[in-house]
């Protein structure tokens, strides 16, 4: 419960905003490599407030120019690649390819240098990136991928699906080496207790589900500052997130699939997601104003939310039922929002800095050796109740040594 | 001296000096030291502090502390708080030097401290094997040398010291305190020749100071992570 004025501080991002600082101090996901392929000129890229474009300087170098703009135009507006036009002496950001995403710098000074995540270091052939479209603020977008407990209810599946059938989808797996569905453990242990672990790239989360027989079951996801996260798919694949701003009240999801021992398989993780996502704004077809294609008869048999398979369209409905963005003055958190509230209590120190002219104390700033910051370490293992830290740290191990490129840490 | 570097979460929305009691209670703890951090506030007027919490916030009740220092002692089914702190309100009517307890947190907020399970007039505190010991400095001068020289005798290699110096009346605005004596979270080495302190003039009738133990080699690697974050 909190003010409007200081829930505008950690929501709004416009240019002068005071969270908008911050992540300007921060490389940024402004388009993923297969728009770049997809266009014969200009790539539309809708960013922090700023309406801007993926264009070739003069030099040939890509770089990201402010484009022409009208003020009605729809938040991911995305207009024919010849009909852009750039902003003669408007400001020119400086990008960078990775991975299938195209990152851009939109603060001052010296760009930081990127961590050596797994989503980086792995080859081209591990990694696949997709976006999304939500209708909300990025803030609220980030809070539900940064609470372990949500999963339980929002996620929840009445019956379990042959975890063969998984591939390419969250929480289809079966539970580190047991037999037991994801979608079980989730639904037969709703309460975890939260552990948060500050770290030097942000947040550490660890979930624990006790369960029957002296187990527990270990889900260690991550918050990345400023505006990622990076949790378990599956036993063989991790996303790393980001959450967005288009402006306040739209972000986009970039996510970075990378998996350990075998090749990404693009084609089918594309053509799934093209199946929920229109094109070229990477729209979700599922949305506000169809009511997400709510079905109460699956919600009575199948699903929690009664809106389909898909846990990302679970996620959309919570975040932008919240509206445009989140009402926090009438927001009650508790205790299990340990995270959230770490996460808050980082992102208010990071605009203090920023306002005092100290962005050395940044996470990932100043004299941080930035480059020897890998993993992190995000999966579910099942261990006995007493050994549990031990047990989730080995899972992560043994799957970095199985893995045909270096995912040492 | 039992006791131990702690990191928790305080309950949102009651009033703080309850918050605190409650997490006292949870780790059965009979004083802490904690630190906040950019922690919001709401100063909801013509609410007791027994009232339940409201469903909004009404934009002028509320504000933010940016840091507070807080020292809390049980006293029988309640707590008495005392503190230095930074804070500031939305509407600047609210602006007072002190920060009443009953003021309440606009939402959980971590804190880092360190929770001692029984304190009492014990002198010879510095006997201590644990990871925190309560040290009262014996003179009025040369503070310093007396925590390092504690941190010697209590055969640890280095140490972070938290306390006032002098009693605090409520939590009062840090801007206007006499910090001269005041240790938020200063290391200490242990001289490798250990004093005890002669030369010390007068003694001082004055609080103590909560020593908690970083050396590298005496502690769980869990219990120094914790310590060394304090």
């Amino acid at each position: 419960m909190i003010s409007q004025k200081l829930n505008d501080q950690i929501t709004r991002i416009g240019p002068q905003t005071a969270a908008g600082a911050v992540l300007r101090r921060y490389w940024q996901p402004a388009a993923l490599a297969d728009e770049l392929r997809a266009s014969n000129g200009a790539v539309p890229v809708n960013l922090l407030g700023e309406r801007l474009a993926l264009v070739r300087d003069a030099s040939g170098d890509l770089v990201l120019a402010t484009r022409v703009s009208s003020p009605d135009e729809p938040p991911a507006h995305y207009p024919d690649p010849q009909s852009i036009e750039l902003v003669e002496g408007g400001p020119v950001y400086p990008v960078v390819e990775k991975k299938g995403m195209v990152f851009t710098y939109m603060g001052p000074g010296t760009p930081p240098a990127f961590p050596n995540f797994d989503c980086f270091r792995a080859p081209d052939s591990h990694v696949f990136a997709f976006k999304g479209l939500w209708e909300c603020n990025w803030l609220q977008a980030l809070e539900v991928g940064i609470d372990p407990a949500h999963a339980s209810f929002l996620h929840r599946f009445l019956q379990d699906e042959d975890p063969s059938d998984g591939y390419g989808r969250q929480f289809r797996d079966k539970a580190a080496h047991t037999d037991m569905p994801m979608t079980q453990v989730l639904r037969e242990y709703p309460r975890p207790d939260i552990e948060v672990e500050q770290t030097d790239f942000g947040l550490k989360i660890t979930a624990l589900r006790h369960m029957a027989n002296d187990l527990t079951h270990v889900r260690v996801t991550n918050q990345i500052f400023p505006q990622a996260i990076c949790i378990p798919m599956s036993r063989e694949m991790i996303i790393t997130q980001w959450h967005v701003p288009i402006d306040d009240e739209n972000c986009y999801w970039y996510t970075m699939f990378t998996s350990f021992a075998k090749p990404v398989d693009k084609d089918v993780m594309r053509e799934q997601r093209l199946k929920e996502h229109r094109l070229p704004d990477y729209a979700p077809l599922k949305s506000r104003a169809n009511n997400y294609h709510y079905n109460p008869d699956e919600q009575e048999s199948l699903t929690y939310t009664g809106m389909g398979l898909d846990i990302n369209v679970h996620d959309q409905w919570a975040v932008e039922g919240l509206g445009p963005i989140q009402d926090r003055t009438r927001e009650h958190l508790g205790r299990g929002d340990a995270a959230i509230v770490r996460y808050r209590q980082m992102l208010r120190k990071a605009i203090k800095a920023v306002e005092s002219g100290e962005e050395d104390m940044l996470p990932m700033r100043g004299g941080a050796d930035v480059g020897r910051i890998v993993g992190p370490l995000s999966n579910d293992a099942i261990a006995s109740t007493h050994d549990w830290k031990q047990a989730s740290f080995l899972t992560d191990m043994q799957r970095r040594a199985e893995c045909p490129w270096d995912a040492s840490v | 001296m039992a006791g131990r570097a702690f990191e928790d979460i305080l309950d949102g929305y009651f009033p703080l000096e309850e918050s605190v009691r409650q997490m006292m209670e949870r780790h059965r703890f009979s004083t802490v030291w904690i630190t906040l951090l950019h922690a919001p506030i709401m100063n909801l007027r013509d609410l007791a502090p027994t009232d339940p919490v409201p469903l909004t916030l009404p934009k002028i009740y509320s504000g933010m502390i940016d840091f507070m220092a807080l020292l809390g002692s049980k006293q029988g089914n309640r707590i008495e708080l005392e503190g230095l702190g930074d804070w500031f309100w939305i509407d600047p009517r609210d602006r007072a030097p002190t920060f009443p307890a009953t003021i309440r947190l606009g939402e959980p907020a971590f804190v880092r401290g360190i929770g001692l399970h029984e304190l009492g007039d014990d002198p010879d505190a510095l006997t201590s094997p644990r990871e925190v010991a309560v040290v009262r400095p014996k003179t009025s001068s040369a503070l310093a040398e007396e925590m390092a020289s504690a941190t010697a005798e209590l055969g640890w290699t280095s140490s972070r010291a938290f306390g006032f110096g002098r009693r605090v009346e409520g939590i009062c605005d840090i801007a206007d305190a006499d910090l001269s004596r005041t240790l938020l979270g200063q290391d200490f080495t242990a001289p490798t020749e250990s004093s005890d302190g002669s030369g010390a003039t007068a003694p001082l009738d004055e609080p103590a100071y909560l020593l908690v133990n970083t050396s590298p080699d005496q502690l769980t690697p869990e219990a120094l992570k914790l310590a060394r974050r304090l």
